[in-house]
């Protein structure tokens, strides 16, 4: 029988953070882009999560916890300014966000 | 087992005592800037439609004074170590920063009634955003755990994400936001991946536990074990600095200023770049200098640590923020890379001043750049806050053509905050220099390391090149014809003219007495709290040379009382 132990739980959460960034960098769509960044965000809390339970030590747990307040706040004003920006140009692909390059 | 869950559960205990009175004071600054927020919320909620919100201004402007006064009032009623069972510090430095950050909301607010006249947008959400952010920036220099620190930078940020896309009708402040939010919360992910990463090396989030866990893994005798946690120290250290130097917008982590300076709003800009700033300087300084202590960490001389980093950011910002800063067009996008290059000259003093414990207390030299910075760069945007041109804010040069002569006090005033910018004497950004890059000297001289020289050479030759897109500004506004079909305007409410002669009045001040603000960021230095037994030692000398000077002082003053008159 396969027993993960903390070194597994650990590349898992690496792999999702690499998946998250490799996202930012190359994908288009912002609505895609934000789902990149709450994706890093998760693997942090697998992070916390994993160190917290393997030291026996609440503190991780906590920080967890705080982390996905801030993330639904985050969420909040992100969408609101991705339908802000739609509203103006009619797309969410931040190609199209070009007005500011001089 | 039973009695290590015992102990675990007393431990726990332990933790849970409720703090003492005096430990509420550290509250203080930041709880009267968050109820005021609060308050605005409610009384905005009850506007009259058709009627102006100027009131909130200066409404908010009295609440921020008040907790800047509070600060000053708690200045010598600091409290030894960490409150809040290790989440926050009361020290004169957290109380230096919150005095600077409400200085620089106040002077923001009160220059949004005149910009919203000429933007046709009155709304009441501007006053509670910079009140809120105000608060996360106050707390984020108080912070004495990564948790309290990650916490209020974000209260700190998702404010100001939502002022760069306060113009609801402007597709450019759309984009802005969407481009500081993108980044912002992307390089809060990394720092936050930094500090999960340190936690499972240290099994702690205080910094002070985080600094004595450190030093003692990397001393362990056993070289396996060292190594092995030796590379997650390695990157959580720098995701956590990569955090940071998005904040402050340093090279390579600048991409996003330019956009977001040019399509936010003028006041809330001089917010962003003045305020936020300073936040992310003092958690930065609060990290490097209390978790990341140790000597091998610090690197430099021991080999390659966190200060070769912030040294090659420090010179790449000063020479590409002078450099392109000089090639824009754009007034606000010239700032954006000016406000860069200022990041590169506090990383100088970033840098110099870690070479060494000895150096310690040479922190002062970035703290007081912070003010002088805060001052003229407010103050700069303050006028472009209140010029219009076509029934829009001015922001290209072309804008400006003219507008000195058309009307001399806003020319006069930006001709003086682009003098303290560029470094001219006697303004306060020459003195915040010269303290910064003397500063460098010393340390180049003391420790016999040319590259801390070579470093502040690198630093004034870019602020000469920096002097030229600094006047241009001045040449365009009184030397360039005026053109005589468009339809320009200056809108100087009360509010705007306090904002603009308290920034004026700062920015000479600490130019011409810049005594009172150093001997402040000098105690601020000195009362730091959580750094190692070495650097207290540092500290403890800094105090009694202080209170030497003071004592002089007293005593020449009592002479001089004494001399008979005539």
């Amino acid at each position: 029988m396969f027993e993960p132990t903390l070194t597994h739980y650990l590349i898992l959460a690496a792999i999702t953070f690499c998946i998250g960034v490799f996202g930012v960098m190359v994908r288009r769509n912002a609505i895609t882009l934000f789902m990149c960044v709450e994706l890093m965000l998760n693997s942090v809390n697998l992070t916390f999560i994993t160190f917290s339970k393997y030291r026996v030590d609440m503190d991780g747990h906590i920080f967890g916890f705080f982390v996905m307040a801030v993330a639904a706040a985050e969420a909040a004003v992100g969408l609101a300014i991705i339908l802000h920006l739609f509203r103006h140009k009619r797309s969410v692909d931040v190609e199209r966000a070009d007005a500011l390059q001089l | 087992m039973l009695s290590n869950l015992l102990i675990t559960q007393f431990s726990t205990l332990a933790l849970l005592t409720p703090p003492v009175a005096a430990e509420y004071m550290a509250l203080v600054p930041g709880a009267i800037v968050s109820v005021l927020a609060l308050i605005i919320i409610l009384v905005d909620s009850f506007h009259r439609p058709g009627t102006r919100r100027d009131y909130l201004a200066y409404f908010s402007a009295i609440g921020l004074a008040l907790a800047g006064f509070s600060a000053y009032v708690l200045w010598d009623n600091t409290l030894a170590g960490p409150v809040f069972n290790g989440m926050l510090y009361l020290d004169k430095f957290g109380l230096f920063f919150a005095i600077l950050a409400c200085l620089a909301g106040g002077l923001a607010v009160l220059q949004a009634p005149s910009y919203m006249r000429l933007v046709r947008m009155d709304r009441g959400e501007y006053y509670m955003l910079v009140l809120f952010s105000v608060a996360g920036a106050i707390f984020m220099a108080n912070a004495a755990d990564m948790l309290t620190l990650f916490i209020a930078l974000e209260v700190m940020s998702i404010p100001v994400y939502c002022l760069a896309g306060y113009l609801r009708r402007d597709g450019r402040s759309a984009e802005a936001a969407l481009k500081y939010f993108i980044l912002g919360a992307f390089s809060a992910g990394l720092m936050l991946y930094g500090i999960s990463l340190i936690y499972g090396v240290t099994g702690t989030t205080s910094l002070e536990f985080i600094g004595r866990n450190l030093s003692i893994i990397i001393h362990d005798p056993d070289p396996a074990g060292a190594l092995a946690s030796g590379n997650l120290i390695t990157v959580g250290m720098l995701l956590i600095f990569s955090g940071f130097a998005f904040k402050i917008a340093a090279v390579p982590f600048h991409i996003w200023t330019p956009d977001v300076y040019t399509g936010s709003p003028a006041p809330a800009v001089g917010y962003m770049s003045t305020a936020v700033k300073a936040g992310a300087i003092a958690a930065m300084l609060r990290v490097l200098l209390i978790a990341f202590e140790d000597p091998v960490l610090r690197g430099g001389f021991n080999g390659f640590g966190w200060l070769d980093v912030v040294f090659f950011c420090a010179a790449a910002s000063m020479v590409l923020g002078n450099v392109v800063a000089i090639m824009q067009k754009n007034v606000k996008r010239m700032l954006a890379y000016s406000s860069i290059a200022h990041a590169g000259y506090l990383l100088v003093g970033v840098a110099a001043s870690s070479a060494s414990p000895e150096f310690f207390l040479h922190h002062d030299t970035v703290l007081f750049y912070l003010a002088t910075y805060t001052a003229g760069t407010v103050g700069a945007f303050g006028v472009l806050s209140i010029l219009g041109k076509n029934g829009r804010p001015v922001e290209t040069y072309d804008d400006l053509a003219g507008l000195g002569l058309k009307y001399p006090v806003a020319g006069v005033l930006m001709g003086l905050f682009m003098f303290s910018s560029a470094g001219v004497p006697p303004f306060g950004g020459f003195v915040g220099k010269l303290y910064i890059f003397s500063s460098a000297v010393q340390v180049g001289n003391t420790t016999g390391e040319f590259s801390f020289i070579g470093l502040a050479l690198v630093g004034v030759l870019s602020s000469v090149a920096g002097a030229y897109y600094y006047l241009k500004v001045l040449v365009s506004m009184y030397m360039k014809k005026a053109d005589e079909k468009a339809d320009t305007e200056m809108v100087m409410t009360s509010s705007a003219k306090v904002s603009l002669f308290a920034s004026a009045l700062l920015t000479l001040a600490l130019g011409i007495f810049p005594g009172f603000a150093i001997e402040m960021a000098r105690e601020s230095m000195v009362d730091f709290q959580g750094p190692s037994a070495t650097t207290q030692k540092v500290q403890e000398q800094g105090r009694q040379q202080l209170e030497e000077m003071r004592q002089k002082e007293a005593s020449s003053r009592v002479v001089a009382d004494g001399v008979p008159q005539g």
